[in-house]
């Protein structure tokens, strides 16, 4: 595993991708700041990172998957390998870690942006009633988001090998971040009865995120926190399952 | 060192290749032909296990399947385009691969790729990057080399570098299979050749035996044709007549000389006539499709 670890570390290291993915960050959370007058809730979202950061990785999770299939390299990979399920999972692994990195670099940008945006009116040690001060709460919700990038990840290798178009894969991830949760939302209301089944709709995983420091989700979630945390799991493991099994099935 | 038997390839459920079976031994320089899409990268694809197949494939022993690729560890291909990551330089793309940083470069000089092999391949030329797939088949020493139309946009001087690579690595006990649409290039390097036509292996021969089945072609020249028509009928040997015009067919050098001898005092010139590899391949397709409408 460790050679296929250093194998797909190099590969992703030597592209512009992560910094692009950098830079697609930063000035998101920059739009963000620019556009939204709620500094609390700017604050407790890392200027929507919380967002942002699963949307970018989608992006670079299917391309970085998809260029082996561009490149023609994908024979390579797959006749050299004497593991094909650890050489998926070692590209999942490099693509997951730059996620959480992103999630690092949410909150350096965070507390810089504060400054400039918020400014000194709202202090990051204000307690919320009884749910901890806004860092705790931002702190938190960035760790739920990269519990959530792990379903993030393996969706989007998943996806890439669906629908074979990094373009649509990147669409797709685009409407899962910004009506994915209101979508689902939407369903379990209308669909009351059958809400039961409903909520464990993988849409309805998106509010992880903000679910685990603020239990007023959990009535649009219909989920409590350990199950929405065993759906996200349980979701991941049926991506990787479904994802592998396609990698290898699909013709080189 | 390679045994194919009983293979049938699919994609889905469709059949690719039907009842493939081959031996190769070691140092042999195996040219795989036959039209588009008769299935010469599958057969390749198969043998490197990324292909869903039925029957037996065994490399030194060691048999090759879907999941268990440990035969392949020796074994260096390039199948239809070059496998690149255009933001990697020629040479870190190498090192991908490569057990060692020697090999690499000795390689590199081989094929004459110095000048650029430390720029990134994003600017490579068609044929730089050929060179380059090919050099990556060619790392660590392979027992096996499969090669799928190598020479694709390769120039004249790299098509003779690459052909002096083929027939030095052979001699030291490389063993090759090589599909080639330029067949006047592989009859250069290949001591044997497969032909494939939809999904079937037709003619499997060692190129010499090939070669005397399908004997070369003299034209005669005499003053005197008359007589030497005579001659030719008496010996029974195929000939056509073309006014002044003799062309033997399917003769042996022996009984052409003996029909010479006879003759010499009217002989002017005979001229043998270079096999046309295309045609004798055009001949054996055409044959299989008579025997396929005859069935
Ligand atoms: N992924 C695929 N899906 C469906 N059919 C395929 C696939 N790959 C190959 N085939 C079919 O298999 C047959 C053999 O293809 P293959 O690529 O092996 O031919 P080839 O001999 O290499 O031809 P060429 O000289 O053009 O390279 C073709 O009829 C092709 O249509
Ligand atoms: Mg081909």
């Amino acid at each position: 595993m460790r050679n296929e670890l250093q194998l797909e570390w190099y590969k992703f290291s030597k592209q512009r991708l992560p910094f692009y993915g950098f830079a697609a960050l930063l000035l998101l959370m920059i739009y963000s700041g620019l556009t939204s007058r709620d500094g609390r809730a700017l604050m407790l979202s890392s200027f929507g990172a919380i967002q942002w950061i699963p949307i970018i990785l989608i992006a670079i999770g299917s391309s970085c998957l998809d260029m082996e299939y561009r490149y023609h390299t994908v024979i390579m990979l797959r006749y050299k390998s004497s593991n094909l399920f650890k050489s998926y999972l070692a590209k999942l692994v490099i693509v997951y870690l730059y996620g959480v990195v992103l999630v690092f670099l949410a909150l350096l940008l965070t507390l810089l942006l504060k400054g400039i945006f918020v400014g000194k009116q709202l202090s990051w040690l204000v307690l919320l009633g009884g749910r901890g001060s806004i860092l705790q709460i931002a702190v938190l919700n960035l760790l739920a988001t990269m519990i959530y990038l792990l379903f993030i990840v393996t969706m989007a290798f998943m996806l890439i090998l669906i629908v074979k178009i990094n373009a649509a894969v990147i669409g797709i991830s685009l409407a899962i971040g910004f009506f994915g949760a209101g979508f689902s939302e939407a369903l379990i209301k209308t669909f009351s009865s059958a809400a039961n089944l409903l909520r464990w709709n993988p849409l309805n995983m998106i509010l992880i995120t903000q679910q685990l420091t603020n239990s007023q989700y959990t009535q649009i979630s219909h989920l409590t926190n350990g199950e929405i945390v065993t759906g996200v799991v349980g979701y991941t493991l049926l991506f990787l399952l479904i994802g592998y099994q396609l990698f290898k099935e699909r013709s080189v | 060192m390679l045994e194919i038997s009983k293979v049938n390839t699919f994609v889905g459920k469709k059949e690719i290749t039907k009842n493939i079976n081959f031996k190769i031994s070691p140092g042999e320089v195996v040219g795989l032909i036959g039209p588009n899409g008769a299935g010469k990268t599958t057969i390749m694809k198969t043998i490197l296990g990324v292909m869903k197949f039925t029957g037996q494939i065994s490399l030194n022993k060691m048999v090759v399947t879907e999941n268990n690729h440990q035969a392949l560890s020796n074994v260096g291909a390039l199948i239809e385009h070059p496998a690149i990551y255009p933001f990697l330089s020629g040479r870190e793309n190498l090192e991908l691969y490569a057990q060692d940083q020697q090999d690499c470069q000795q390689i590199i000089s081989l094929l004459q790729m110095s000048a650029y092999i430390d720029n990134k391949c994003k600017g490579y030329s068609l044929g730089m990057k050929q060179k380059l797939g090919i050099a990556i088949a060619l790392l660590n020493n392979p027992k096996l080399v499969i090669l799928d139309e190598p020479l694709n946009g390769l120039d004249v001087e790299a098509t003779i570098v690459v052909r002096k690579i083929i027939v030095k690595y052979a001699n030291a006990g490389t063993t090759f299979l090589i599909s080639s649409h330029i067949l006047s290039e592989l009859q250069k390097v290949m001591t044997r050749i497969i032909l494939v036509n939809h999904g079937e292996i037709i003619v499997d021969q060692k190129i010499s035996d090939f070669n005397r089945q399908n004997r070369p072609q003299y034209q005669i020249q005499t003053d005197n044709t008359e007589l030497t028509v005579k001659l030719l009928q008496e010996k029974q040997l195929q000939f056509s007549r073309d006014n002044g015009e003799l062309i033997v067919k399917q003769a042996d050098l022996f009984a052409i000389q003996d029909l010479l001898y006879q003759q010499r005092q009217h002989f002017i010139k005979l001229t043998p006539i270079a096999i046309n590899f295309e045609q004798l391949i055009m001949n054996e397709l055409k044959r299989q499709r008579g025997e396929d409408d005859a069935k």
